[in-house]
């Protein structure tokens, strides 16, 4: 029995758009689960973003519980939703979102120096090692705008693991990457899954969700489908492919 | 039609820019157009004053004993004069005003007979009315800046001395007395019923007789130059002095323009001070549109990619910007000319005291719109040259990728630490954009060199040293001598005060007019030469044929130290040489300074008065009390209050131009730090969302957002005080020169320093904390991309 480590319980979102209101998430019901690499699909607008944001804490919700370590995080304060930020969760951003005037090994101890439980030295320890793993030693001072979209994006994992997080948020992590990238970030989050990593990622790209444990539909706000998947391997790439597509084409996507 | 599409676009959505820009114009057109509004208010008032009192272009006070028949046929029959008018007058020597004795000779007149020499105020001092009726016996109109000087007002009494005992006369009213009314010229002059001035003719000393009168019959002689006159006054006084020896024979020569000069002394010494940190402001004010423009440009990037793509011309967006800016600072310029008018009303009360003449409200509409048209068409020229930039943005370029990839700037990057984190991402912020930063490093640098500069000045007034620094005496006791004292006496008089307390420091002082170069100018006589002690080039007079000159006199008379000076004194002229130049504000610097030694080598002049420390000041009251009672016929003694002076209207008037420039500077700081925060935020914004999502809280944000702004702030507050030691003493000479304090010294101490900077710093990290307030609003959603 896995056991849950995010809890979504009738959580409700809407925008208030020209006096109408537009419910981006409708009484959604969701367990999360620890040592999962789950995968929200949907079509464009069906609100895949603003669950990850909610669930994250990074957005407020209209209704609605989000229960994490037994507590209500859609109650929290904002000094609380900081530090479940840099303390809990790490998340990944589509276009990466490095702070533009810190060097890449700034950015991934930024957060980590945020973190009182950890000590500086460990931080930095930890960040030698993640940018050891993720191929980025070598450019480590250099500025996110001197670097590739890709290396980019690997250090902004390292920035979201650097606190070793609970659960690990990801939007479209692979979304402004060409396929050579795409690839090396997916294999990345796929190793990281393998040792234990948690891992809650929106994509609407198939080929994406190939590496996921566990793939929710969302459709007008609310999830109507769940596959279920063994953990990825290159060798069933092909037949898994094949299992995805016509899930999707069921949930008519 | 499509530029005031565009432009009401642009206006909306940068709205706050042109609001502060709009603001900028409205204190700068305010400022400028009160100050010269009231320089030009008091000038025009002055003038017509003197028409009216048909004050002549040269006034001569000469006693009653020498102005006979032959004099005045000698002045009337001078080829330059064409007219002359003899104001009779009873100069009263001793008295005092309420509680305040008198600081020099009032000379009261027959109101009825000279009536057109002043115009009475009305109980407010708003307006100059009628007399609802005349002047009765007993009563005294004195000139208003009386009320500032004697702490007096209506109904108060006026006591002074007669030979048959002590008199009074109850202040009936103030009036304007355009003539010798100003706070700064110490004789003035009154106004008395006709039969109060024939009591007071009657009982007058008679001079010749009695050497130490208290009732002196003299005659204001003013004199016209003959039109249409081809001499200017300063020659027509020389000529007067030369041909008629008027120097020999009268107490003071005043011209008018003279005058005028001491009159407008003031307003136009805080006027000048005022113009410079106008200039001052709308150098800022070009800094922050330079800024305002470079940011806007880089953050409308792909707009004005989009409509070079649409074909407009570069020449057209510029235009644009241009006309934009020009609205926001016509709008700010008409703003600041209407409220001005409160403001001409409060500065001219302020300075109606001092310069004696009435304040009109009127706006000096022609002088001000001249003055912000150039600025406006300033304005204009450097916007069109700043938004070249413009003709760079490529529409292709624009429209593909937006602007240009930056490129920080890795020059003094402080390394990012777990230890003072927020600390060091502030400095990380601020040096990877230092070009960003110049321009408000610059005009923090601006605000502190005048804030500085405005506190040395109010500092140095407070100061007793600042006394003795341009000239005066500061003691515990001051003396007045009689007639009958000659400085030989001093030293009984030192030996009595050495039984109570010993005297730790003594000074024979008397000051008396020479003739230089046909012109003549007062003379500080010391007895103890050591005692100048405003020298501020060479060195005191130690021989009896020394001199020192102030800046003034070495630059009219063109000498210079080791130079030597023919001074001349009734039928007696030596030679003497400049030893030094000096700073005084007698006689607004047109002063020399001579010991008593020296002085005797012309003139047997005594001191008239003495100045004593002793060293126990417990015992002031007690040798006061003894020189009274044992020097009666010899001195007459009192507590000196050496700074009252100074340190009364004058003060006052300062610090108001003070907190003025004060509270204009913190204006500008709140204006240009809500400008610059905006901009920085909206540029930023991104940023502050990514910290946000790793787990910043907006305290610690906030925080980071504004250390930056004091790091600016810091580093331009440094720049300041580096300008100030630089250039101020400069600049507040150069604007004191015309008060004769041509060489201002600025006591640079930690208080003139830190209070400026202080409050520079402050406000910078209070606004932009406030400013801050939007990093709430930003969501870490808005990192999403849909």
């Amino acid at each position: 029995m896995k056991k849950v480590i995010l809890q979504a319980l009738g959580i409700c979102k809407s925008y208030a758009h020209n006096g109408t209101q537009n419910h981006i998430l409708n009484h959604v019901d969701l367990d999360i689960y620890e040592g999962d690499f789950t995968v929200i699909m949907g079509a464009s607008g069906s609100g895949k973003s603003t669950l990850l944001y909610s669930l994250s804490g990074m957005d407020m919700i209209n209704a609605g519980k989000i229960i994490y370590k037994d507590e209500d995080i859609a109650t929290y304060s904002e000094k609380k939703l900081a530090g479940l930020r840099h303390g809990e969760f790490g998340f990944v951003f589509q276009q990466m979102h490095l702070v533009s005037n810190l060097t890449l090994y700034e950015n991934i101890v930024v957060p980590g120096y945020l973190n009182k439980k950890v000590s500086a030295k460990e931080t930095k320890e930890r960040a030698n090692d993640l940018l050891e793993q993720m191929g980025l030693s070598k450019i480590q001072n250099h500025l996110p705008s001197q670097v590739s979209g890709g290396e980019q994006q690997r250090a902004a994992i390292a920035r979201a693991v650097i606190n070793q997080p609970k659960l690990l948020f990801a939007d479209e992590p692979t979304g402004a990457l060409n396929r050579k990238n795409t690839n090396e970030v997916l294999d990345l989050l796929s190793d990281m899954n393998a040792k234990g990593q948690s891992i809650l990622m929106v994509t609407h790209d198939m080929h994406t969700a190939l590496y996921a444990t566990r793939i929710l539909y969302l459709d007008d706000g609310k999830i109507i489908g769940e596959l279920t998947l063994p953990s990825f391997n290159k060798d069933e790439e092909k037949s898994r492919e094949t299992q995805i597509s016509a899930w999707l084409s069921s949930m008519e996507w | 039609m499509y530029k005031i599409t565009l432009m009401k676009a642009n206006l909306k959505h940068r709205k706050g820019t042109f609001i502060g820009i709009a603001l900028f114009m409205l204190i700068i057109t305010l400022s400028l157009t009160v100050v010269t509004s009231v320089l030009d208010n008091f000038n025009a008032q002055l003038n017509e004053a003197q028409q009216e009192a048909h004050t002549g272009d040269v006034v001569t006070f000469i006693s009653d004993k020498y102005a006979n028949g032959a004099m005045q046929e000698a002045i009337l029959s001078h080829e330059n004069v064409g007219e002359m008018i003899d104001v009779q007058s009873i100069a009263i020597r001793k008295g005092k005003i309420k509680d305040t004795p008198l600081f020099a000779y009032l000379h009261v007149v027959d109101a009825q007979k000279h009536a057109n020499k002043y115009r009475l105020y009305d109980d407010s001092q708003d307006r100059l009315i009628e007399a609802k009726d005349p002047i009765k016996p007993g009563e005294i109109y004195l000139p208003i800046c009386c009320k500032g000087m004697y702490h007096c007002n209506i109904g108060d009494i006026f006591t002074y001395e007669t030979k048959k005992g002590e008199r009074q006369f109850v202040i009936k009213g103030f009036v304007e007395e355009p003539f010798i009314g100003a706070y700064v010229i110490n004789v003035k002059q009154a106004f008395i019923s006709s039969e109060d001035f024939e009591t007071l003719s009657s009982i007058s000393d008679d001079i010749e007789q009695d050497p130490a009168p208290y009732l002196l019959p003299f005659h204001m002689l003013h004199i016209f130059q003959k039109q249409p006159g081809s001499m200017d006054i300063t020659a027509l006084k020389k000529a007067l002095n030369d041909e008629c020896r008027l120097i020999d024979f009268s107490y003071a020569t005043l011209s008018r323009e003279e005058s005028c000069e001491y009159t407008l002394m003031l307003p136009t010494t805080f006027g000048d001070i005022l113009y410079i940190f106008v200039g001052l402001l709308f150098v800022i004010v070009l800094i922050v549109m330079s800024h305002s423009i470079s940011t806007g440009i880089e953050m409308d990037y792909v707009n004005f990619g989009v409509l070079k793509s649409q074909g407009f011309s570069k020449g057209e967006l510029r235009h644009l910007l241009v006309l934009q800016y020009f609205i926001a600072q016509v709008i700010g310029t008409l703003l600041g000319m209407l409220l001005s008018l409160p403001m001409i009303h409060v500065l001219g009360r302020v300075l109606q005291d001092i310069t004696g003449l009435l304040a009109r409200n009127t706006i000096c509409f022609g002088k001000s719109l001249l003055y912000t048209c150039i600025l406006l068409a300033m304005g204009a020229v450097f916007v069109y040259i700043k938004t070249a930039k413009i003709g760079s943005i490529s529409p292709v370029k624009a429209i593909s990728g937006g602007r240009e990839q930056i490129y920080f700037d890795s020059f003094g990057t402080i390394k990012i630490q777990k230890r003072w984190m927020i600390l060091r991402l502030s400095l990380r912020q601020f040096t990877s954009a230092k070009k960003q930063y110049i321009g408000i490093i610059l005009i923090v640098s601006i605000l502190t060199y005048f804030l500085m500069a405005m506190t040395l000045l109010t500092a140095g007034v407070e100061v007793h040293k600042v006394y003795e620094l341009f000239g005066g005496v500061t003691s515990d006791i001051e003396v007045s001598y009689s007639d009958y004292y000659t400085h030989d006496q001093k030293e009984e008089i030192v030996k009595k005060i050495n039984e109570i307390s010993k005297v730790t420091y003594s000074l024979d002082v008397v000051h008396r007019y020479v003739i230089v170069d046909g012109n003549e100018y007062n003379t500080q006589i010391y007895d103890d030469p050591k005692e100048f002690k405003s020298i501020r080039k060479g060195r005191e007079p130690i021989y009896d044929n020394e001199i020192l000159v102030t800046e003034f006199i070495s630059k009219t008379l063109n000498v210079t130290v080791g130079d030597t000076l023919t001074i001349a004194c009734l039928d007696r002229q030596e030679e003497y040489i400049v030893s030094g130049i000096y700073v005084t504000i007698v006689d607004v610097g047109k002063c020399i300074g001579i010991s008593l030694d020296g002085v005797r080598r012309i003139a047997d002049f005594q001191p008239v008065t003495g100045y004593y420390n002793i060293k126990d000041p417990d015992k002031i009251d007690e040798v006061v009390a003894m020189l009274n009672d044992q020097f009666s016929d010899l001195v007459k003694s009192e507590v000196s209050d050496n700074t009252e002076e100074l340190s009364d209207l004058i003060t006052i008037t300062l610090n108001i131009v003070t907190i003025f420039i004060y509270v204009i500077s913190i204006i500008f700081t709140f204006i240009i730090v809500s400008m610059v925060c905006k901009k920085t935020f909206l540029k930023e914004r991104q940023d502050i969302g990514i910290f946000k999502a790793i787990g910043f809280t907006v305290i610690r944000l906030r925080l980071a957002f504004s250390l930056r702004f004091l790091f600016v702030s810091l580093l331009g507050c440094g720049v300041g005080v580096l300008l100030s030691v630089a250039f101020n003493e400069k600049m507040m000479s150069y604007l004191l020169s015309s008060c004769g304090l041509g060489n201002f010294k600025a006591d640079l101490t930690p208080v003139t320093i830190i209070a400026p900077t202080v409050l520079v710093n402050a406000c910078f990290f209070v606004f932009s904390y406030f400013a801050s307030h939007r990093i709430k609003k930003v969501a870490v959603r808005e990192l999403v991309t849909e």
